[in-house]
């Protein structure tokens, strides 16, 4: 029998043991003052330990759910995998740059539609020519019409929400992590929003999804159930789901892939 | 864990260590690149960080009637003020062979006004943007840069005041006056320089925000805007005051548009301290990449 290593393929992405503590100063002000007082100490801060030793193995093609309550660290688990908040120990690893879709931050309210798409797409590396390419694809994603001339600051939030996941999805990664943004938009958009994500799962891209839990049943391949930063449960999408719903009591509320 | 329930094509496959990973050809994410890939990465995103600065004036002359022209009321008012004082009211500006003291001045406050706005914009970026570096992976001192770009465009502005402004002083335009715009350029490193220091300083403290404007003010008068640092006798308390990096920005300005020959230790200078401090603020930036996410 061939070793496994040998015969086996290249996951998509691999963590192993992390943890992420955030420095959060709480009601502190990291001041000159205080720094003299501590006596040229580096500030001290109140860890939060948003992740506590999670280990997943991803492979190509999966698409992966991850729920639990608010504050459960999921987002921060989402922004590890990007590469946005670097494990405090143990590592994360990918075949390619994960890409988070969330723009929003770079985005400017007092400009156009227009000029944001080309600005939220720069931000995410997408080239100029490229965005010249995807322009009208994007707006028509979005469904934004002619407001795409109009200032952001004027667009309702569902077209902002819109806007922001069509510009973020136009970058077609290998890796693609969303965070919530298919429970934005009406029922339409969030069922285009939901197909798009069946094409880049198609497309043998590996897609993360974090989520309360609506939503997941359809459109994921395996989910995770995260509990104050450690992995409470890890399988198949019902199994999962039924556990989670069990425990939060209730059924999820909602079904945003389902149309 | 419920392993034996993983989906069809995970069957079986057990987790994998950061070391196997590794050798099956992943990538660690989050790690600081070593100092090539940091600076290739940061040439591949140069289209956002000159679309930054161009969104930040479009977005801000949106909201003003007069635009980028406020910008150059505070440096212009600024000159007028010490005019008043210096030569109206003392007497004393144009000691020292300084032929047109309002130009002197008017230049002298353009020139260092540039490296301060930089300083103390630089300081801003990274707190104020901290909420995009914790969803859009692009290496950080795109912000830094993007800011002192923003700046050097202003400046564009306030070189067209200077000229304009100093024309009506009397000085005659000649060609030499397009070199004006090479030693701005040296400049805008030297500037970038600091701003990369006073970014991630402000990280640390943020404090720096509220005492920058007092560095910059006690350098302004350091910096031989409002006299002639010829003046100064003394060879050593001289040679101080020439080797004050705005200074040789200031002076080489000067000397341009007066039509004085250029001392080439000057340029020197301008190089030296744009190298050595460009450099410098970029290793300092590039130690706590990684790190900036962190600082919420």
């Amino acid at each position: 029998m061939p070793r496994e290593s040998e015969t086996r393929q290249p996951p998509s992405v691999v963590l192993d043991d992390v943890y992420v503590t955030y420095k959060v100063f709480e009601d502190v002000r990291p001041t000159m003052r205080r720094f003299v007082a501590n006596r040229f100490k580096p500030r001290e801060y109140a860890p939060v330990h948003a992740i506590k030793g999670v280990s997943l193995t991803v492979e190509r093609g999966e698409t992966v759910g991850i729920i639990g309550r608010n504050g459960s660290g999921k987002s921060t688990l989402l922004r590890a995998i990007a590469g946005l908040l670097p494990p405090t120990a143990g590592a994360v690893l990918a075949s390619s740059q994960p890409v988070l879709l969330a723009v929003g931050a770079a985005l400017r309210p007092d400009l156009s539609g227009r000029r944001n798409v080309y600005l939220g797409s720069s931000a995410i590396g997408l080239s100029h020519d490229d965005i010249d390419r995807r322009f009208d694809e994007i707006v028509e994603f979005a469904g934004v019409g002619h407001a795409i001339d109009r200032p952001l600051k004027t667009y309702s939030s569902g077209m902002n929400a819109r806007l922001q996941f069509a510009v973020a999805s136009a970058i077609e990664p290998e890796i693609l992590l969303i965070d919530e943004a298919l429970a934005v938009g009406d029922a339409e958009f969030r069922r285009k929003s939901a197909a798009r994500v069946r094409e880049m799962h198609a497309a043998a891209g590996t897609v993360f999804i974090v989520s309360h839990g609506a939503g997941l049943r359809d459109l994921c391949t395996r989910v995770v159930w995260l509990d104050d930063g450690v992995v409470v449960a890890d399988g198949v999408p019902e199994d999962v789901l039924s556990a989670y719903e069990e425990a939060t009591g209730g059924a999820l509320e909602g079904d945003p892939g389902g149309g | 864990m419920s392993t034996s329930s993983l989906p069809e094509h995970a069957q079986g496959l057990r987790q994998l260590t950061a070391v196997e990973a590794e050798a099956m050809g992943l990538v660690r994410m989050g790690e600081r690149p070593n100092l090539l890939r940091y600076i290739r990465e940061l040439l591949e995103r140069r289209e956002f960080i000159m679309l930054i600065p161009r969104s930040e004036m479009r977005s801000r002359s949106m909201n003003t009637v007069f635009g980028s022209v406020w910008h150059l009321l505070n440096p212009l008012m600024l000159a007028g003020v010490y005019y008043l004082i210096f030569e109206t009211i003392l007497g004393t500006g144009s000691r020292g062979g300084i032929d047109n003291y309002a130009a002197f001045l008017v230049i002298g406050i353009m020139v260092f006004t540039f490296t301060q706005k930089t300083l103390v914009t630089g300081a801003r970026t990274v707190v104020n943007d901290v909420k995009l570096l914790h969803n859009v992976n692009f290496p950080a001192a795109v912000l830094p840069i993007s800011a002192g770009l923003s700046e050097g465009m202003s400046h564009l502005y306030a070189i067209a005041a200077m000229l304009v402004a100093v024309i009506l002083m009397g000085e005659p335009p000649h060609l030499g006056w397009v070199l004006i715009f090479p030693i701005a350029g040296i400049q805008l490193f030297f500037n970038w320089g600091l701003a990369f220091f006073s970014a991630r300083i402000t990280v640390h403290f943020r404090d720096t925000e509220q005492f920058l404007p007092y560095v910059t003010r006690i350098w302004l008068y350091l910096s031989g805007v409002l006299f002639g640092v010829e003046r100064i006798s003394d060879p050593v308390k001289r040679t101080i005051f020439e080797l004050n990096p705005p200074y040789a920005y200031i002076k080489l300005t000067r000397d341009l548009i007066f039509g004085n020959p250029i001392e080439l230790r000057f340029v020197g200078l301008a190089v030296g301290w744009a190298v050595v401090m460009f450099v410098a603020g970029f290793l300092f930036f590039w130690q706590y990449e990684g790190e900036y996410a962190h600082a919420a």
